[in-house]
């Protein structure tokens, strides 16, 4: 199947060859992939809404959060809630590149070598602690996540359709982590983070959890071909110029207001995180609400609030909650 | 950041603007004073001199304007002391006789309470002496930005010339708008103030002109807001204790009793005697009585006046020889002076000597003119027209005598010119204008033309006003109302002194006097007779038209007595005074220069001024109070935009908006319509029109039926918000 598109083809993770489904069609069907998520995480709506979003608008997804509040599950329920291929890739510190893309082995009977495909040829590829692997590893991810190919021994091959990223990090340990490097942040459309869960629900998530974890009752409730139509609706989304140039405003606010403020790429992520964003809504337009509902997330990563600081963190995140009370919304 | 810098910018555009705006009132503060001085000179000089020091110390201001200021201080004390000493060498030498510390004091005194700068000896050499010292001080100052001081040095000189009364109302508030708009320009301009600053300046000064035009302390003073009014309602008799008259403009007299006379005779009663004119008025000047005038050689009458109300001048028959009854003097002119205001009921008893006798021919007397009587009662203003001079030429051409020239001109006036109290207000020269024009006019102007005509033929005349005797209601008794103050001239003849000549011709004039009285009689105004006036004109059993004859008796008093004199003149009596004739003296009032308007031609410019001003006030008035904002948001609120369906929406939109913004509070700048629409709770109209808006603008579907939905409830909304909205900052 995936070996039929050509790379250009490909390329363009959402699709443009299948035909779209209709948007008010998507907009269920994300619906009802939130609520099948939220049968296993608990008090994670906004941030599953979120997940959904980057994944209707074809992009990947950062989550990061103190281990055990329920990245992975999070993750594993998005995947399972498709019926494509899922991989999980534990990224440790002696985690090879080859590991995460595949290798050729030479096969004894055909006296060729062959292509072993690496866990990255999946619809959803979940990389766990992301950062926990050196950078050569990480980046072997990067061209897998712009381009939706591999390269291995001068070859290039295609990833399938859809391809999502769902990576999580430990934000504890960090002595102990590699930094992602800030080509490779700038290519997660959202940064998520979870947090613990209130008492009544945490409450609740130790009551499923006893007896049998609900994870294991999960079904998917759409197809991979589904999740195609679906992208290629939201990428039919309208933007008209006032959202354009309103996104332009808050990108070019964060330049004059922080040390790095956000790229090019990084518009274009949230206009198609809105775009997500106005699916999920049923509407076949991007209004400034959504570009608002899904600012904080797609821009404050990709912002270096001060000169010698880090990307991210809470001083990027309240510059973009200023960015979005001064730009005016026309 | 852009914004920013454009406020610098404008900021700085409106410091500079300020400055000229400043510098602008400076200006017309200078050109309020230098205006009055131009008057001056004009009537009695030519002004080329006068323009040229003016121009040459604003020049030389510009100039020297690096010079430290105590050496620009001494400058303008040197140019006015130089001054001052050219204007000394160009009075007559006589007028040293009497000077004296003390003169010079009084005489300081006396211009600063109202003695007006016309009736000093060579006015116009005068103010072309003062006129560049204040003008080189203030323009000086203003070069070197110093806006308020100049406005000081300036408005200290126009004060000068409103203690001496020849600063119109109108010239006054203009000098003192000015003054102030100056002193707080300048002030706005050094602190670069706000536009709402300028606006509350703008404000104040309007208040002037509201102020001072309602409130005023000054009885009969002028509004500056009208063109000087075109009658004279309150002119009880148009005869003033005044040293001014101007004269035009249409008249309403008063048709109540003034004064009533005992005396066997009747005679015209003089109150003012006039010596400058000044091309629209008449000014008295300290000349008047100057010159040896031949005694009297006439009969005696012996007149005693009972003021009927409120009298500011002391009627007498001419040449008055002595007063009883009240504190007053006879000066040298042939006038009463210094008495008191007469209030009604007050008598006083005049003993006059008339001239000369009805009996003497005056045709006769050919002889010289004394020097000093030539110098005063020749003096013609610069405006005097050749043509006129021409015409009086050919009139008086064959004439040897100066009662023969005066005869013809008479004649001439009464027969080619047409009276009316309606007469319009000259715009240039009133002579000039009523000799060679068409329009007609009433007893100063005839007066005022023939004694401009007789000057410009060597002829020394002066203008005369009073009042014609009156209605006579007994044998020995006169009631004169105000109807009756009249204007006339005084023709000097060699060797016998002023004789009475009257140019108006009194055929028509008769008519209106009549009809007016008839008409305050009818219409119950009180004091219309008085002395049994009512019951009709005393008749002598022997006469049929008792004033004819009277009258005839009376234009013999003070008269020649030469045949062609009695004839020209006693014609005109008989006619006027018949019918109880009232002529005109001329307006009354300080504002006489601005003088009154009877035609429809546009305001002087200090008056637009004014109005300028005023409106200005109120537009920024306007502005700083909101009041325009708001009513163009009531329009904007309820007029929306027909065209393009997206627009359309659009417009509905953000009247909506606006509504709800003055209902609830405005939306914050990222704040989306959704947002604001939620939290204000805003009803399901507005809610529908942010959809359909956000619809149009952000997937582009917006259709002509959408188009009237947006309109229909935005327009219901803004119904419902009919109080004038608040302006939206």
């Amino acid at each position: 199947m995936t070996d039929a598109h050509d790379t250009h083809t490909v390329a363009d993770s959402r699709g443009g060859a299948t035909t779209a489904m209709s948007i008010p069609d998507a907009g269920d069907l994300a619906g009802r992939v939130v609520e099948n998520i939220e049968t296993v995480v608990v008090d994670q709506h906004d941030t599953i809404e979120h997940v959904l979003t980057a994944v209707l608008g074809g992009g990947h997804v950062l989550l990061e959060d103190v281990p055990g509040v329920g990245k992975t599950m999070l993750a594993r329920s998005v995947a399972r809630s498709f019926d494509g291929d899922f991989r999980r890739v534990q990224f440790t510190p002696d985690l090879l590149p080859t590991d995460v893309t595949g290798v050729n082995v030479f096969n004894e009977k055909t006296r060729e070598f062959e292509f072993q495909p690496g866990p990255v040829f999946a619809n959803v590829l979940l990389a766990d602690e992301i950062n926990r692997a050196p950078p050569k590893t990480q980046s072997s991810l990067l061209e897998a996540m712009e381009e939706a190919q591999v390269t291995a021994d001068g070859e290039t091959r295609a990833l399938p359709d859809p391809f999502v990223v769902v990576a999580t990090q430990n934000a504890v340990e960090r002595d102990r982590a590699y930094e992602l490097p800030v080509a490779e942040l700038d290519r997660f459309m959202k940064k998520l983070r979870l947090g613990y869960p209130g008492r009544e629900q945490e409450i609740d998530v130790l009551d499923r959890a006893v007896g049998g974890h609900p994870i294991d009752d999960i079904e998917a409730v759409a197809s991979v071909e589904d999740l195609r139509r679906a992208r290629a609706a939201t990428a039919g989304v309208e933007v008209a110029r006032p959202v354009k140039e309103y996104v332009t405003e808050l990108a070019r606010y964060t330049r004059d207001h922080a040390a790095l403020g956000v790229s090019p790429r990084g518009s274009i992520s949230l206009l198609r995180a809105s775009q997500g964003r106005a699916v999920l809504d049923g509407r076949d337009y991007v209004v400034p609400d959504d570009v608002q509902a899904e600012a904080e997330p797609v821009l404050a990563h990709r912002i270096r609030a001060e000169a010698g600081g880090t990307l991210g963190g809470e001083p990027a995140r309240t510059l973009v909650q200023r960015a979005l009370q001064r730009v005016a919304v026309e | 950041m852009s914004t920013a810098r454009v406020r610098d910018a404008a900021s700085d555009w409106s410091v500079s603007w300020r400055s000229v705006a400043a510098g602008g009132c400076v200006a017309v503060v200078v050109a309020a004073y230098l205006s009055v001085l131009y008057d001056v000179v004009t009537v009695v000089d030519d002004p080329t001199l006068f323009v040229g020091a003016v121009v040459g110390a604003v020049v030389l201001a510009g100039v020297l304007r690096a010079l430290p200021w105590t050496h620009a201080l001494g400058l303008a004390s040197a140019i006015l002391v130089g001054g001052l000493a050219l204007y000394l060498s160009a009075v007559p030498p006589a007028y040293f006789d009497a000077l004296s510390p003390l003169r010079v004091l009084q005489d300081t005194v006396a211009l600063l309470t109202g003695y007006s700068v016309l009736r000093m000896p060579a006015a116009g050499a005068w103010a072309t002496a003062v006129a560049p010292a204040p003008t080189f001080l203030a323009a000086y100052l203003a070069f070197r930005g110093q806006y308020t001081r100049a406005a000081g040095v300036a408005a200290a000189t126009l004060g000068f010339f409103v203690l001496t009364g020849d600063s119109t109302t109108t010239t006054t508030l203009v000098g003192v708008l000015a003054a102030a708009g100056a002193v707080g320009f300048g002030t706005l301009a050094a602190h670069a103030a706000s536009a709402r600053q300028t606006q509350v300046l703008t404000v104040v000064l309007a208040v002037m002109v509201v102020g001072s035009a309602t409130v005023t302390a000054v009885p009969g003073g002028q509004s500056p807001l009208v063109p000087a009014s075109s009658s004279n309602p309150s002119a009880g008799s148009l005869v003033s204790a005044d040293g001014y008259v101007g004269v035009g403009g249409s008249l309403d007299l008063d048709p109540r009793v003034q004064f009533v006379v005992g005396s066997e005779r009747a005679s015209y009663y003089r109150a003012g005697v006039y010596d400058r004119y000044t091309g629209d008025g008449w000014v008295r000047t300290a000349d008047v009585g100057s010159g040896t005038t031949p005694s009297p050689t006439g009969e005696r009458v012996r007149q005693r006046i009972t003021a009927e109300r409120t009298l500011d001048v002391l009627p007498s028959a001419p040449v008055p020889q002595s007063v009883s009854g009240i504190d007053a003097e006879v000066v040298d002119g042939g006038l009463l002076v210094n008495g008191p205001t007469l209030r009604s009921g007050d008598t006083y008893v005049v003993e006059s000597q008339r001239p000369v006798n009805d009996s003497v021919d005056l045709s006769r007397e050919t002889g010289a003119v004394p020097d000093r009587v030539a110098a005063t009662y020749l003096q013609l203003p610069d405006s005097t027209d050749d043509r006129v001079v021409d015409l009086a030429a050919s009139l008086t051409e064959g004439a040897e005598s100066n009662s023969e020239r005066a005869a013809a001109v008479e004649r001439w006036l009464e027969a080619n010119k047409q009276y009316s109290l309606d007469a319009p207000k000259p715009d240039d020269d009133l002579v000039t204008e009523f000799v060679l024009g068409d329009a007609p006019g009433y007893c100063t102007y005839f007066a005022s033309a023939m004694t401009v005509m007789l000057r410009s033929q060597g002829v020394p005349a002066r203008f005369v006003t009073g009042f014609t005797p009156g209605q006579q209601v007994a044998e020995d008794e006169w009631v004169v109302r105000g109807l009756d103050s009249h204007a006339w001239v005084e023709v000097y003849v060699p060797d016998r002194g002023w004789v009475r000549f009257d140019p108006t011709p009194s055929g028509e004039r008769t008519t209106v006097e009549q009809q007016r009285i008839t008409e305050a009689r009818a219409s119950g105004t009180e004091g219309v007779d008085a002395a049994g006036s009512e019951d009709g004109t005393w008749t002598p059993t022997n006469e049929t038209t008792t004033m004819t004859r009277t009258e005839t008796t009376s234009a013999g008093v003070g008269e020649s007595d030469a045949p062609t004199e009695q004839a020209a003149y006693g014609v005109g009596n008989l006619e006027g005074e018949g019918s109880d004739p009232a002529n005109v003296t001329p307006p009354t009032g300080p504002n006489g220069a601005t003088g009154s308007s009877g035609g429809p031609t546009l305001p002087p410019a200090s008056t637009l001024l004014v109005w300028g001003v005023l409106v200005g006030g109120a537009v920024a008035g306007a502005r700083y109070s909101g009041l325009t904002a708001r009513a163009y948001r009531a329009v904007w609120l309820r007029w929306l935009p027909r065209g393009d369906p997206r627009e359309e929406v659009e417009g509905a939109f953000e009247r909506v908006e606006y509504v709800l913004e003055r209902q609830h509070r405005e939306r914050e700048p990222g704040e989306t319509v959704r947002d604001f629409v939620a939290d204000v709770r805003a009803d399901d109209r507005a809610r529908r029109v942010a959809a359909l808006r956000e619809r149009a603008r952000y997937a582009g579907r917006v259709d002509r039926a959408d188009a009237a939905e947006a309109r229909r409830l935005a327009r219901s909304l803004a119904a419902e918000n009919s109080r004038l909205p608040d302006p939206r900052r």
